[in-house]
């Protein structure tokens, strides 16, 4: 367990948070929320998809304009008219995601494997044209062949991509195996590894630390862990689990995220449960 | 082939310390039962504190009276008419005297069965603990309970400090954590996976301080580690919410398994993959959890996910004007901030050639 190479927080409750059924933040919160991470110390932001229109780009582009010290990624399909929509938005940190498993391979593109390598060389040869950062997204890896994710990342690294995100998209692992996969992974992997985990049987902070364990280098959690289903790992529970168990400070300031759990609170028009980890009412007398 | 997996429950215990009434906890309790609930500790302050009689109840043998060392601690107990006792005990290192735990546990053997609950057993290394091994034998201690109180620890150090436990102690543990951290059902497998049969757990968590959900501990279980014994859960959703119910307490949306929201789905991208083959976004069918399966029409929705909407009504709608559409959709979406109604979207349908022809505002 090597921790000196680092693990930040990359945050995703603009992009999968918001994805959540039922959910829609006004671009005033996505302003007051994306401050309020920033000044608290997150270095990553995934500030939504500008393929969604019009709209969703205007929000974007006034995100954009903030003086933030935070880097805003776009979230792209490999698909180049949504990656141009996020060039002319302003973004110069693209994320490009595809699915790795055969089931999301065969069931949702009805593609094959060679497809998706195709089409990650080609959607990344226009974002590299344009000099920006690249970040990658492995969907479905928790699914996936270990040896297919392994190549997804070696053509991702030959285009210059920072990180490669290991997807748990339906949240089917649990610590044990996170830490397997990961372990194995992450030695043979050629971009450091990014852990993205949902929360459908409750288990994506464990998940999370489980992949920091095992040499992951950045964790992709959400405000009160808002997101599709029953959400992702949250903010709060892994900065507040870094520091308690492993003594680890990832950046994010601790004192933060009480105030910055609430912030998302009132925004999705979700009461925080007063049982919830680190942020809930009783959780917080008790701590 | 791992053993069966039992959960005692503390939501009850959490039930009366909210003042849920005597009538509703009857309620409550069968339905509690319906899933792997091996007893149900109460704590003595809580009875106490709501007046409760238990005398003659029929489920005194379901329940395990929580109380400390103190002699009129145990004659109440006594007089409840508990046949299940645990003794609750925090380990002082610098106050090495057991008299007091050993005089309880033999005043305690006179009329029930005894446990031991070391509530700061998370904190202590394993030849602290051991300190103890002589008493569990002397008074035939029924279970050591293992709890972590202060939410001290993540899964992998519950595993390797019960799997080094059991090596050496004289009868079985139980695994109580706490979920200050959002750790607790993993940490809970974790006990499991190092050989532990029983851990604590309550509904969705609640508790103070809170615990493992038992829905989660249950269905990975049943799911993730295929262990075919664990009981249906094609109620579970209804069952959970009337137990909150009777208690006065709201579940979050997302929830796992269990929230309103779990199994809904917006993003275009979903929407069109669920449809294609729901195992692409889901971990298991909602019915596993008495769920149903929900499509939302709102500001992520794609041109997919509106087509597939109105095919449930038998309305057709082409792609051009899906798009149309879906540009009114998402703008209204952003402006009420939710999603569309089904009366919403009737309308949107109806009038659909004026949308066409009038410039979207």
């Amino acid at each position: 367990m090597d921790h000196k190479t680092g693990f930040q927080i990359v945050d995703t409750t603009f992009r999968d948070g918001e994805q959540s059924a039922g959910v829609v933040f006004s671009t005033e919160e996505k302003i007051n929320m994306a401050i309020a991470l920033d000044r608290a110390g997150v270095a990553w932001i995934e500030a939504g998809t500008p393929a969604m229109g019009q709209e969703e780009q205007e929000t974007l582009r006034t995100l954009l304009a903030l003086p933030l010290k935070a880097t805003l990624i776009a979230w792209n399909r490999a698909d180049l008219s949504d990656i141009r929509a996020s060039l002319s938005c302003g973004f110069s940190c693209i994320h490009i995601s595809l699915p790795v498993s055969d089931l999301h391979i065969d069931y949702k593109l009805k593609k094959d494997r060679k497809w998706v390598i195709n089409q990650l060389k080609t959607a990344l040869q226009l974002v590299q044209s344009y000099g920006c950062d690249i970040t990658v997204g492995a969907e479905d890896t928790s699914r996936a062949d270990p040896e297919f994710f392994l190549r997804f990342a070696d053509i991702a690294a030959k285009f210059g991509a920072m990180r490669i995100r290991f997807a748990d998209t339906v949240g089917c692992l649990d610590p044990f195996m996170t830490f397997d996969r990961l372990q194995n992974l992450v030695s043979q992997c050629s971009l450091p590894i990014e852990f993205h985990g949902h929360n459908d049987f409750g288990l994506a902070t464990a998940n999370t630390l489980a992949a920091f364990q095992a040499g992951a280098q950045f964790a992709s959690v959400t405000l009160a862990g808002i997101g599709e289903r029953a959400g992702n790992a949250s903010l709060e529970e892994v900065v507040a689990s870094l520091e308690k168990f492993y003594g680890y400070h990832c950046g994010v300031e601790s004192g933060a995220l009480s105030s910055l759990a609430e912030l998302v609170e009132k925004a999705s028009n979700r009461p925080l449960f007063p049982y919830r980890p680190v942020v809930g009412s009783i959780c917080r007398t008790m701590m | 082939m791992r053993q069966l997996v039992m959960v005692v429950d503390q939501t009850i215990n959490e039930a009366l310390r909210l003042g849920t009434p005597m009538a509703a906890i009857e309620l409550m309790i069968p339905l509690l039962r319906k899933y792997s609930i091996e007893m149900v500790d109460v704590s003595l302050h809580h009875l106490q504190r709501a007046g409760v009689s238990l005398e003659q109840s029929p489920l005194l043998p379901l329940l395990r009276c929580k109380i400390h060392s103190s002699l009129e601690e145990i004659a109440e107990a006594r007089q409840m008419g508990f046949s299940k006792i645990i003794i609750t005990w925090r380990h002082q290192p610098l106050h090495l005297s057991m008299d007091q735990l050993a005089d309880a546990l033999a005043a305690v053997q006179e009329f029930a069965q005894v446990y031991v609950c070391i509530e700061n057993a998370a904190e202590l290394s394993t030849s602290e603990l051991t300190l103890y091994w002589s008493l569990l034998v002397r008074y035939q201690v029924k279970r050591l309970i293992y709890q972590d109180i202060g939410s001290a620890l993540e899964p992998f150090s519950v595993y390797r400090k019960l799997e080094k436990l059991q090596r050496t102690i004289p009868c079985p543990i139980e695994f109580h954590g706490h979920n200050a951290y959002g750790l607790a059902t993993g940490n809970s497998l974790a006990a499991l996976r190092s050989g532990v049969q029983y851990v604590a757990a309550s509904v969705s968590g609640v508790g103070s301080p809170n615990h493992a959900a038992m829905e989660e501990v249950l269905m990975v279980v049943k799911h993730l580690w295929k262990q075919e014994d664990v009981p249906s859960g094609s109620s579970l959703t209804a069952d959970c919410m009337q137990i909150l119910s009777y208690m006065g307490v709201q579940l979050p949306v997302d929830k796992a398994l269990i929230g309103r929201d779990v199994f809904a789905h917006e993003s275009g991208i979903h929407v069109d993959g669920i449809t294609k083959n729901p195992l692409l976004y889901e971990v298991i069918e909602p019915e596993e959890v008495g769920q149903t399966r929900q499509l939302v029409i709102g500001k992520h929705s794609g041109t997919a996910s509106l087509r597939i909407k109105f095919l449930q009504w038998n309305l057709d709608l082409n792609q051009t004007e899906a798009l149309q559409m879906l540009e009114k959709v998402r703008r209204i979406a952003s402006i009420q901030k939710s999603p569309l109604s089904d009366l919403q979207l009737h309308q949107l349908y109806w009038h659909r050639d004026e949308l066409q022809n009038s410039q979207i505002s």
